[in-house]
């Protein structure tokens, strides 16, 4: 624990609250970047970005000038949004301004840039960014988690080891000319309270700044202090806490104050200088980006009137009595596969439900011990899942071990000759058939050391929880899904996942709601329980009469491929083989379909149906595919009501549908569930997408070409160093000619009467907060037809 | 006159550069990627070309119109660096697809094969320079190939200034030689040395030297370390043929060297030092492609050591091998993740204390002795077998102690072991007795000793760090790795003080500006 007095702890902690985790690459899920910033509004919180960092959260000028030259932007759309805000511009002196330049960030300068003021032709490299690539690679080698051979020392805290380092480090001595560096790192106290706690009046930063400044510099390492607020949630999530964020804020503040310390008897005077010209900045930051808003927030509204009318054509109808229901992922990339499900028959119905299937699950695949959530990340497991077969576990511990054994040759410092020698030219053979896609540079949690009977054969269940409570998840699942009655013959519930290899944000493109892995074990262990008849007694006696003729069937989406696998099947009764048969001829038919579709964005237009079936799925194996699929690249709204009001229309892949029927929730607590918790996943990953493409460099990872995976899993750097890359590479945004995904805040349309609503806004903080301070757009079906929005409080057409 | 099948075997060859550098003038179209197509077909003509050396004449060296020579390393590299040319652009096809500079990539990539074909194929001591320069001045494109990022130009300019040095020290070494021999020619200027032992030993120490500059030896590594700045199959590239190329010419020219004593003792020792030092740093590095390129150092390293030891042919196997193995794990290098969680899946194998390190190594070491003695390998006529002897049992240790962990890990390490030492033993007996140096006069004692001293120092590094992490020792020495011992920061402070990199600090932030009074508020 830091000891500091509680002034300077509460402005450390502030600014620190600040910094979004970011998960690790083995469960990259979608994280909103600025979610420590929701409790202000976004065009404030762009312009301290921009005052404080250098961000600018709004696509350049020629971005809009474009959209709104083609007619995507109609007069109407900016005079919405001209009313809504608060720029005093007129119409026409907005449309000039798309002429003009896009205003480059002029941010604070901290003690590095004005080091780096004039810049020095005698070093070859500036000060700001030498201080990031230094704390960066020391950052990589102390969260170490497993690449290098040799583990990391972490026994003294991040703090103390970089001082113990810096103290004998020779590189800024070597590289920038610093000479007094080791000296002037030795007279520094070597804990991490006392730098905080000393650090800011040395630098005389007047009170009010201190927060400013504190963020300032954790944002300059936005990466690795994501990274420790990550590190800080999942502490949380398990009841403690881990201040590391703190220690790598007073490294940053360390090395402001050596650089202070270094520069020599006319620097304060020039330090003070600077300080005094932050205010200006800020200044600055707030009016340039001010009328830019406007144009945002028009193309937004643009957006919301395509959405408006198409909600307002009539939509086909819905089955009275549907034989089979299917179950999809919220994910957008349900939407399109369900409409063509729907295409096929009158007999399914489809609905939306968030594809963890309500199951808050860690799960230990066959022959293993690792617990791997399956489960949003805001959420911690409370249960146990399990493969479990005795032949197959015992056959993969096997392989696993001489897996490791193979690695741990190939990878200990004196082997590595030896191994070459020995065993270098059998890699010849793997280049080609890795090459031809055979096999795969990797295999991963879900395929080493099985073979492809095995990976069938070991069946999930859930460990140890009492009938009651499996009871109990049942009747959650099924009222989370609006699905309580009129049951068929059969419900299909179909989780999603992708397929690619050799691509480190993988799991990004699977199930968000799972913790980024594939949707299966929850799909299957949700299908078992809502089979069992002990289960189905329970939801008898809760009111959840589900018909003896229902069967639960599971499935799983490749959102590559978009093929629809069904699991399970030799436990299926006899009875209703021939309902599953028909379903299957129908996914298949809903899949090419979908394919097609698809098929112009990925390069792939004008094939057959074959061919273009067999070019996903070699484009799913590829080790060199780098745009594998469209992720959710381009969503924009998240639709909370029946697929009565929707079904037939065709959002084009840009919606999540959950489903839900105000009529069968008297209380609304589905209602809050979902305004809580799916709505949150879905403003993560809107702010995600949208924060990476208008500024990639901090709040996306680049180029993918260049990515360079850190601590085993931790996430990449761009090239050999700098900070942490977090968010979306440019090739899941951008297809080398124009960005892909349109960066707008999500709009969120309920079917739910008006005081439910703002109840949900009352009661829960979090919402209000997104919905006040402009990070979503809400509206709601109107009583009488059409779409009206929630604005400053009020219902407006 | 030629026969027939010689001068279309000429052809052939030269057929190989003709057409990476039409690939490399050809315009792409939207259906059309010349440089995939002339990958392939270059790989193509190599294969034909070794198979029909190999036919025609029997294994034996031929010289064909044009200098070119086809003998067994030439053949051999060929096939390696069209083959694995082939593989990496058609990856890059589909990697670098929607990159703007897809074109300029391609086109660079195939004028830099051009020349390493060229340099493979030719038996003319100023071609090889020259081609080899071209190699160089090509990798500086491929470098930069983002010129935008300033930590790529340092690299690039780094690499600039140790492969001009090394270039000007390989063209001085070979117009020695020609001047001084009367020949230019790759089969005739060993037995014109035979003379003049100590001229040979001087030009040698030349070409040497440049060799390794241009093998990224320490300290002179350090732009290796930063390729990933450029794309990830420029890293695979350099395994291509390009970083490893000094080991082919000093192959090609061992005749010359078989008496340069002084050259092949520089060999043997920068080799050492840069194999140690890049493993255990390697094994400290937190990055997956810092990691593999730390990897590369140190292959390249052992590379010269077996050069300097005279064992020609296994250093020509170990250029294969390590250029398939490392090319394929830079290409496969986004597969980290996965990798990460399959190593998680199975429980990290126990610690294990000093004592057993040395338990282990023991056994390691009487394991070697004893199977080499039954193999029927004798150190006191070879004595280079002392050197690769230690090096097997260093690389044997870690299995052995993971092996007396026991659990069901014990048997495919042992397993491991005795395959890796078969297969070794295996490729000595073939390629390592059929050296003529041996049968002439024994390598000298101190040579092999260097590298056992040095790679038992490796071994107990490496004990060190993985038994007593939290020791002093260990803590000083990971700390020291984990910086690179410094080499490259020293090696770049002095050189860049020579000649200084384009300067690539960005300009000041605009409120400094405002600062400075440069511009108006």
């Amino acid at each position: 624990m830091i000891a500091v007095a509680p002034d300077v702890r509460s402005v450390a902690e502030r600014a620190s609250e600040r910094i979004a985790p970011t998960w690790p690459l083995d469960r990259f899920i979608a994280v909103n970047p600025l979610w420590g910033w929701r409790d202000e509004r976004v065009p404030s919180v762009a312009a301290r970005l921009a005052s404080w960092s250098g961000t600018r959260l709004l696509m350049p000028r020629a971005w809009y000038r474009a959209a709104w030259r083609s007619g995507e932007i109609r007069p109407c759309d900016l005079r919405r949004a001209l009313a809504r805000g608060s720029s005093l511009r007129s119409e026409a002196q907005l449309v000039a301004l798309l002429d003009t330049d896009t205003p480059t960030p002029c941010p604070r300068a901290r003690v590095v840039d004005v080091l780096d003021a004039p810049p020095d032709p005698t070093r070859p490299q500036a000060w700001r960014d030498y201080v990031v690539q230094d704390i960066s690679a020391f950052c990589a080698a102390w969260f170490d988690e497993g690449q290098a051979k040799v583990p990391p020392a972490r026994d003294d805290g991040l703090y103390r080891a970089w001082w113990r380092r810096a103290a004998a480090d020779r590189g800024p001595a070597l590289r920038m000319g610093l000479d007094a560096w080791r000296a002037l790192v030795r007279d520094l106290p070597d804990d991490p309270g006392q730098v905080l706690q000393t650090g800011f009046d040395a630098l005389e930063i007047p009170a009010a700044e201190r927060e400013a400044y504190a963020t300032s510099l954790l944002l300059d390492v936005n990466g690795w202090a994501a990274w420790c607020a990550y590190r800080r949630w999942m502490a949380r999530l398990d009841g403690r806490d881990d201040p590391v964020i703190l220690e790598l804020l007073a490294v940053r503040l360390a090395w402001e104050w050596l650089l202070y310390r270094s520069a020599g008897p006319g620097f304060p005077s020039r330090w003070r200088m600077a300080v005094a010209t932050w205010a200006a900045a800020d200044r600055r930051a707030t009016r340039e980006q001010a009328d830019d808003w406007v144009w945002q927030a028009a193309a937004e509204f643009a957006y919301a009137r395509h959405l408006e009318a198409l909600l307002a054509t009539p939509v086909a109808s819905s089955p009275d009595a549907p034989e089979i229901h299917a179950v999809f992922c919220i994910d957008v990339r349900s939407e399109g596969l369900r409409r063509a499900l729907e295409v096929q028959t009158p007999r399914v119905a489809t609905l939306g439900f968030a594809g963890f299937f309500g199951l808050p699950i860690s799960y230990t695949p066959v022959g293993t011990s690792v617990e791997i959530p399956q489960l949003p990340g805001l959420l911690v497991p409370r249960l146990r899942a399990e493969a479990e077969d005795a032949v197959v576990a015992v056959r993969r511990t096997r392989r696993l071990d001489a897996h490791a054994t193979w690695a741990h040759l190939r990878g200990s410092a004196g082997s590595g000759f030896s191994f070459v020698e020995a065993f270098g030219p059998l890699y010849a053979a793997r280049l080609l058939t890795d090459a031809l896609g055979w096999t795969r540079p990797s295999q991963g949690t879900d395929r080493a050391g099985l073979t492809t009977a095995e990976r069938a054969r070991g069946r999930p269940r859930l460990a140890d929880v009492p009938l009651e409570a499996r009871q109990d998840l049942a009747a959650a699942l099924l009222r989370g899904m609006s699905l309580t009655r009129g049951f068929g013959r059969l419900v299909l519930l179909v989780g999603h996942g992708s397929s690619s290899t050799n691509n480190p944000h993988a799991s990004g493109l699977d199930c968000g709601a799972c913790c980024g892995r594939s949707g299966e074990v929850n799909a299957r262990l949700a299908a078992d329980l809502l089979n069992d008849p002990d289960v189905r007694r329970g939801l008898a006696q809760r009111g959840l009469d589900v018909p003896d003729h229902t069967w639960f069937l599971s499935g799983l989406h490749d959102t590559t491929t978009d093929e629809v696998t069904l699991f399970d099947l030799d436990v299926l009764p006899l009875d209703h083989a021939s309902d599953v048969q028909a379903l299957t001829g129908w996914l298949t038919a809903a899949s090419a379909t979908i394919r097609a579709e698809r098929s112009a964005r990925l390069g792939l237009g004008g094939m057959s149906a074959t061919a273009l079936r067999d070019a996903v799925r070699a484009r799913a194996r590829d080790w060199a595919q780098v745009r594998p699929e469209w992720g959710l690249a381009n969503q924009a709204a998240f639709l909370v009501a029946p697929r009565a009001r929707t079904r037939g229309l065709d959002f084009g892949g840009r919606v999540f549908l959950h489903e839900y029927l105000w009529t069968g929730d008297p209380d609304f607590t589905t209602l809050d569930q979902i305004l809580t918790a799916p709505l949150v996943v879905a403003q993560w990953i809107n702010l995600q997408y949208y924060a990476s493409t208008v500024d990639n460099l901090r709040y996306g990872s680049g180029n993918k070409a260049l990515h360079n995976v850190v601590g085993g899993r931790i996430g990449v750097f761009e090239g050999n160093g700098g900070d942490l890359r977090i968010g979306l590479p440019l090739q899941s945004l951008h297809d080398g000619e124009r960005w892909v995904h349109t960066p707008l805040r999500l709009h969120v349309v309920v079917d739910a009467p008006r005081d439910a609503i703002v109840r949900v806004l009352d009661r829960r903080e979090t919402v209000r907060h997104l919905v006040e301070n402009e990070w979503i757009h809400l509206s709601r079906f109107a009583d009488h037809g059409g779409i009206e929005c929630f604005q400053r409080g009020e219902w407006t057409r | 006159m030629m026969p027939a099948p010689v001068l279309t075997l000429a052809w052939l060859a030269l057929a190989v550069p003709a057409v990476y550098a039409a690939g490399a003038v050809t315009r792409p179209r939207a259906s059309f990627d010349p440089a995939a197509y002339a990958a392939r077909t270059a790989a193509f003509l190599g294969l034909l070309t070794a198979g029909g050396w190999w036919v025609t004449a029997r294994g034996t060296p031929v010289t064909l119109p044009g200098t070119v020579v086809l003998d067994g390393p030439a053949c051999t590299m060929l096939v390696l660096v069209t083959s694995l040319a082939a593989a990496i652009l058609n990856f890059s096809r589909t990697y670098l697809s929607g990159d703007p500079g897809f074109a300029r990539f391609a086109r660079w990539m195939l004028v830099t094969l051009a020349s390493v074909t060229t340099l493979v194929l030719s038996g003319h001591l100023l071609v090889i320079a020259s081609a080899w320069l071209l190699t160089g001045a090509c990798l500086y494109r491929l470098l930069t190939f983002y010129p935008d990022r300033p930590r790529a130009l340092v690299a690039a300019h780094k690499q600039f200034l140790v492969g001009r040095l090394g270039d000007l020290l390989i063209f001085a070494a070979f117009l020695g030689a020609g001047f001084l021999v009367g020949t230019f020619r790759i089969d005739r200027v060993g037995a014109a040395f035979a003379t003049s032992p100590g001229l040979a030993d001087a030009l040698a120490s030349l070409l040497v030297l440049g060799v390794c500059l241009k093998t990224a030896q320490v300290p002179a590594h350090g732009w290796l370390t930063q390729v990933m700045e450029a794309p990830t199959p420029v890293s695979a590239l350099l395994h291509a043929g390009v970083v490893n190329l000094g080991g082919y010419v000093l192959i090609r020219l061992s005749p010359w060297l078989e008496t340069a004593h002084t050259a092949r003792t520089v060999l043997v020792a920068v080799g050492t030092a840069t194999a140690v030092t890049g493993a255990l740093v390697s094994v400290t590095r937190p990055t997956v492609k810092e990691s593999l390129a730390w990897s590369t150092i140190a292959q390249m390293g052992f590379m010269l050591v077996e050069c300097g030891l005279g064992a020609w042919h296994l250093a020509l196997l170990h250029i294969v091998a390590h250029s398939a193995y490392k090319g394929h794990a830079f290409l496969g290098s986004g597969s980290a993740v996965e990798a990460w969680t399959t190593r998680a899946l199975s429980p990290r194998a126990p610690g294990a204390g000093l004592a057993r390190w040395a338990l282990a190594s023991a056994a390691a070491f009487l394991w070697v002795g004893l199977a080499g003695a039954l193999w029927g390998f004798d150190p006191l006529r070879d004595p280079t077998l002392w050197a690769f002897g230690t090096i097997l049992a260093v690389a044997l240790t870690p299995l052995l102690v993971r092996a007396a962990a026991g659990g069901f890990g014990a048997g495919p390490a042992l397993g491991l072991a005795g395959a890796a030492t078969l297969v070794l033993f295996a490729w000595h007996d073939l390629l390592g007795r059929s050296e003529p140096a041996a049968a002439t006069a024994p390598e000298p004692l101190a040579r092999a000793g260097i590298v056992a001293i040095g790679f038992a120092a490796l071994l107990v590094a490496q004990a060190l760090l993985a038994a007593q992490p939290r020791g002093a020792i260990a803590r000083a020495l990971a700390g020291s790795l984990s910086s690179g011992l410094w080499l490259d920061d020293t090696f770049s402070r002095l050189a860049f003080r020579v000649w200084p990199p384009p300067p690539g600090a960005p300009a000041a932030i605009p409120a400094l500006r405002l600062l400075d009074g440069r511009e108006a508020p």
